[in-house]
This record gives structure tokens, C-alpha cells and sequence, in this order.
């Protein structure tokens, strides 16, 4: 048989195997329909997925570029990603995420979470002491409406509620909060100096504010107003900060990987805290829109301010999961 | 960390299967990454318009009462402002809009699906939940400072045409192979008419078309209708040759 022939037998038998492909990729649409199909279907599945691929190879050789090879390789792919898609258990993933994951990466980057906490009391000692010095300073922190308000005795959280209700008033809270921990976090791509200056400008924010509220006789005020949330929403913005610090660190140092590999890696490993951290900046919101602002006292406050604090070092430490045998639990079952 | 990098080709990423098929994705470029942020834009803002005409228009219409008054007994009822309820959905869409659809479409925005986009990892698998959070997170950085400058620098400095956010989350922009509209055999099998040859000749000829002098091309085109038995009139002109080989390869 001579090359010309035995090609030709081999275009004309690949013409013949079409109305099998088609049957496959017809049974292939059914199947896809199905939200839970069968072990056999799926076997069935496998092995036409291997005769749709042994085709494949055969076609490339004798019609490569065709319109045939094409719709082939096509469907290939899909049954390759079909068959080859990772198993879903959104319960014990959630699971596993929030038990073992988000404390496993708040752990590694413990020492992080106290050189951001470090930088950021720092960063709030200067702008204490730069107001405290220089009064106009001032207004490098805080608006004119705020600073008019405190210069005529008055704090611009006194009215809140009567402005906003409380349940807008948390949304938007939680909102500005968690843009503001998703940026000191993101920043960090910049080598780690966005998240520096993130948390550095807070700091700055704050030590600044009170120095100015304690100017004008306000600041025992202005804390009983942050006291409710404030300790786990600042806590908060420092892991992030600390998450953002180790993309910069990933960047400075990439070690063995490539720095394009060590960035992705410590963007997949403390990405992770952002859900965490979300959540409970949703609490806190709710504490700053519902409690804060109200005429409870500061004991009151202060007391749900270090509950709150106190459940969210319990979390971050894992004990929480595993006082709760989620951890356990899981642990078997993954 | 899995990485697979193609040293051949930076615009082709190829899958590693574990059945050794030899299989590729089309990386997608700046323009196609712009077309499909545009489209999705104008979902974005034909949501919103929707949103919008629903709370002017058909509330008040299907309640029997005017919007403010609507807007007054709501905020009654909550305690929650009226424009909140207005405004609320519309800042929920906007920010919510890609990383929901991505997420629930499995990498595909309705903008990305209408260019023939999709998201993949860098193994050309669907990416994971988390990926499509964190390149919509570093969504932040690559706006900055405006219209997508930084996205736009990096996508065009970057090997792969990836933004700031695709790389962090190590997901690539490639070409749909779902979304092409190619159905050769299921045309060929569906009629059972035409034969592999004929469609694969059909096709081969329409590519050429140009390349082809004009009487040359019409006589392999009558040829070939008479070939599969139908009619070939000789005062058929050049273009509605060309069209009619479409109409098989399409319809066939």
C-alpha cells in the first residue's frame, strides 16, 4: 500500500468515526446536565474521554488545522476539565479553612503581626506628640468640619445617631473598614511600603486626633466612643498590615522560588486572614454603629470591647475551633 | 509551588494532562481584556439603570404610591434611609459584579463569555474561589491611579499580558475554547448528507478564496456543488459562490 493510499484510508476512516464523536459529545451535554451523576456515567465518561483523545492525535497528523480537529480538540478540553474538576465539600473546605488554615497563617506571620502593631503604636506616638507640639498640625489628619466641631466643644461622633441610623451607620463602617484592610494588604505589592505607609498613616491618624481632642478637654470622650471596637478593629488592620508586609517580604526575599513564585505563594497562604478578617470587621461595625455611639457607660463599653478583643485572639489562636471540636472533626474527615 | 512555563510560545499556555493529550489555550491580549472590561461595564450600567427605572417607575406603580412617599414608610418600617435602599444595590453591583459572576461562572464575566474570555489558572484549570477573590481584590492597585493604569502598565510589560491581580492570583486571560462556534461534526454527522472530505474540501477553498484567481476559485466551487449534487449554474457570480460554500460549512 503506497503513503498516499494508506492516507487516505486513514482520512477516510477518521470520516467514519464522526458520528461517534458525536454521540459522545452528546451523551458528554447530558451528563453535564446532571447534578449528581453516576459512577458508571462518569467510567463511561473516562473512557470516551481516552478514544475522543486517541482521535485527537490521529486527526492532528492527517487534518491538522481543520475545522473537524478543531471542534475535536475543543472537546477534548472540556471532557480533560470535566473529568479532571476538583472535588467540592463546601462544608468541610469552609471548615478546614477557618479551623486550621486562617490560625495556621496568623501563627506564621505572628512576628509580622508585632512588628506592623509596633510600627502602627509608633507611628500614633508621633503624631501624638507632632499635634501636641504643633496644634495646626491638625489638619494634615482630620477635616475641617471635625476640627470645628471639637474647637467648639463638640465631638463629631456625638450626633451619629440621630444623623444615621445605627444600621446604615454599621454597613457603612464595616465598608470603609474592610476597604481599608483590603488596601493595607494589597499595598504591599509595592515591596511592603504601601502597607507601611497605610498603617503608618493610621497610626499618625489616631495619635494625632486624640493629641488635638485632648487639647480641648474631649479625649476621655473620644475613647469611650472607640473603646467598644476599637481594640479588634485596630487589631485587625495590623494583621492585614502584617499579611501585606509578607508580599513586600516575599518580594525583597523570594529565596529559591522566582519572585513572580514567591509572590503568588505568600498572596495564596495570607490572603486566607482577609476572610477572617472581614468577618469580624462586620462585628465590629455593628459594635461601632449600635453600641459605640450610644449612652451606655464606658464599663459597659469597655466590657464588650474586651469580649469581642478577647474572642478574636481566642480565634486567631485556634483554640476557639478546637474548644469547639470543629478542628478535630475536620481533621478526620478531609 | 506547581509553575509551568512555556518557553516556546509566552501567547500559548499548555495543559499537562495526566493522559499525556497535548492540549493549549490561546493567552488573550490588552485588546481583548479591554473588550470584555467594556462590556461588562455596560452590564454594570444597565444593571444599575434597571435598578434605577424599578425604584422610579414600577415600585410606586405596583404599590399604588409615589417613590419619596415609598422611601418614607420603608424608613419607617427599617429605620433605614431611603437612599440607602436606592443607593445600596447600586454599590453592590458595582463592586460585587465580577467576582459573583466569576465565581458562580466558573472564570466567565458576561462580557468575558461574549469576547470568547475565560480565567484559568496557570495549569489552565478553572481557577479556585480564592484566586478570583484575590485578583478582584487587586483590583484596588491595578485602578490606581486612574483607568486602570497600573493594570494597564503591567498587562502590557508582562510576559502573559497579566494585570497586577492576575498575577498575584496566578490566573491567566486565555481564549474560550467552549465559546467557539465551531460545530463541523456535529454537522457532518447530523445529516449524514456530506461526507468529512467534502466539508474539510468546502473549508480548504473558502480559506484560499482570496489567494485564488477568480475564474479558478468559481470552477473549483461549481465543481465541487456538483460534486455533492447540487445545483451550479455557470452565471452564478464570484460572491455568491464564496457565500454559498459558507452557507454549507455553516448549515450543512
Amino acid at each position: 500500500m503506497s503513503a498516499d493510499s494508506s492516507q487516505a484510508a486513514l482520512r477516510s476512516w477518521l470520516g467514519q468515526r464522526v458520528p461517534i464523536w458525536q454521540e459522545k459529545e452528546l451523551n458528554f451535554s447530558k451528563l453535564r446536565e446532571q447534578t449528581h451523576p453516576s459512577t458508571q456515567a462518569i467510567t463511561q465518561l473516562a473512557l470516551d474521554y481516552r478514544l475522543l483523545a486517541k482521535d485527537l492525535a490521529l486527526a492532528r497528523q492527517m487534518l491538522a488545522g481543520s475545522r473537524v480537529t478543531l471542534h475535536l480538540e475543543r472537546l477534548v478540553f472540556e471532557l480533560d476539565e470535566y473529568l479532571h474538576q476538583p472535588v467540592r465539600r463546601p462544608g468541610i473546605q469552609l471548615r478546614t479553612y477557618l479551623c486550621r488554615d486562617i490560625p495556621a497563617v496568623l501563627s506564621k506571620i505572628r512576628s509580622r503581626i508585632l512588628a506592623t502593631t509596633s510600627w502602627f503604636m509608633l507611628t500614633g506616638l508621633a503624631g501624638w506628640f507632632a499635634v501636641t507640639l504643633e496644634p495646626e498640625l491638625i489638619g494634615l489628619f482630620a477635616s475641617e468640619s471635625m476640627i470645628n466641631e471639637v474647637q467648639n466643644g463638640r465631638l463629631w461622633t456625638d450626633d451619629l445617631l440621630n444623623v444615621v441610623p445605627s444600621s446604615v451607620l454599621s454597613a457603612q463602617i464595616a465598608t470603609n473598614n474592610i476597604v481599608v484592610t483590603l488596601t493595607a494588604f494589597v499595598l504591599g505589592c509595592f515591596y511592603g511600603l504601601g502597607t507601611l505607609y497605610i498603617i503608618g498613616l493610621n497610626g499618625l491618624m489616631l495619635g494625632g486626633v486624640f493629641a488635638y481632642t485632648a487639647l480641648f478637654d474631649l479625649d476621655q470622650r473620644l475613647l469611650e466612643f472607640i473603646v467598644a471596637h476599637g481594640f479588634v478593629e485596630l487589631s485587625i488592620i495590623c494583621v492585614a498590615g502584617a499579611a501585606g508586609i509578607q508580599l513586600g517580604e516575599a518580594l525583597i526575599n523570594p529565596g529559591t522560588m522566582s519572585r513572580l513564585a514567591a509572590f503568588q505563594h505568600a498572596v495564596a497562604d495570607t490572603s486566607k486572614v482577609l476572610f477572617a478578617c472581614a468577618l469580624f470587621l462586620f462585628g465590629a461595625g455593628v459594635i461601632e454603629g449600635h453600641i459605640s455611639p450610644s449612652d451606655l457607660s464606658f464599663n459597659s463599653k469597655l466590657l464588650v470591647g474586651l469580649t469581642f478583643w478577647l474572642l478574636f485572639l481566642i480565634y486567631c489562636s485556634g483554640y476557639l475551633c478546637r474548644a469547639l471540636r470543629l478542628t478535630r472533626a475536620d481533621s478526620h474527615r478531609v | 509551588m506547581d509553575e509551568y512555563v512555556n518557553t516556546i510560545n509566552p501567547d500559548q499556555l499548555h495543559l499537562e494532562t495526566i493522559d499525556a493529550v497535548d492540549l493549549s489555550l490561546e493567552v488573550a491580549g490588552l485588546g481583548a481584556r479591554s473588550y470584555a472590561f467594556l462590556i461588562d461595564w455596560h452590564f454594570r450600567v444597565i444593571f444599575v439603570m434597571a435598578w434605577l427605572a424599578i425604584c422610579a417607575i414600577v415600585f410606586p406603580l405596583f404599590l399604588d404610591t409615589t417613590l419619596p412617599d415609598l422611601l418614607r414608610s420603608f424608613n419607617e418600617i427599617t429605620g433605614i434611609g431611603g437612599t440607602t435602599l436606592v443607593i445600596l444595590p447600586v454599590i453592590v453591583i458595582y463592586f460585587l459584579y465580577h467576582p459573583v459572576l466569576e465565581i458562580l461562572n466558573r472564570g466567565r464575566t458576561p462580557g468575558k463569555r461574549m469576547a470568547g474570555l475565560r480565567i484559568v489558572n496557570e495549569q489552565g484549570r478553572p481557577p479556585t474561589m480564592g484566586a478570583l477573590l484575590v485578583r478582584n481584590i487587586f483590583r484596588l492597585v491595578d485602578g490606581l491611579p486612574l483607568f486602570y493604569m497600573v493594570g494597564i502598565i503591567t498587562c502590557l510589560i508582562s510576559e502573559r499580558q497579566r494585570r497586577l491581580g492576575d498575577m498575584a492570583a496566578g490566573t491567566l486571560l486565555v481564549y474560550d475554547k467552549a465559546a467557539a462556534k465551531v460545530s463541523a461534526f456535529n454537522q457532518v454527522a447530523r445529516t449524514g448528507k456530506f461526507t468529512l472530505a467534502q466539508h474539510e474540501l468546502a473549508g480548504e477553498l473558502v480559506q484560499r478564496w482570496a489567494e485564488l484567481a477568480s475564474p479558478i476559485r468559481c470552477r473549483l466551487a461549481r465543481d465541487f456543488f456538483v460534486k455533492i449534487d447540487q445545483p451550479a449554474p455557470e452565471l452564478e457570480s464570484d460572491a455568491m459562490l464564496l457565500m454559498r460554500l459558507r452557507v454549507f460549512l455553516d448549515k450543512a
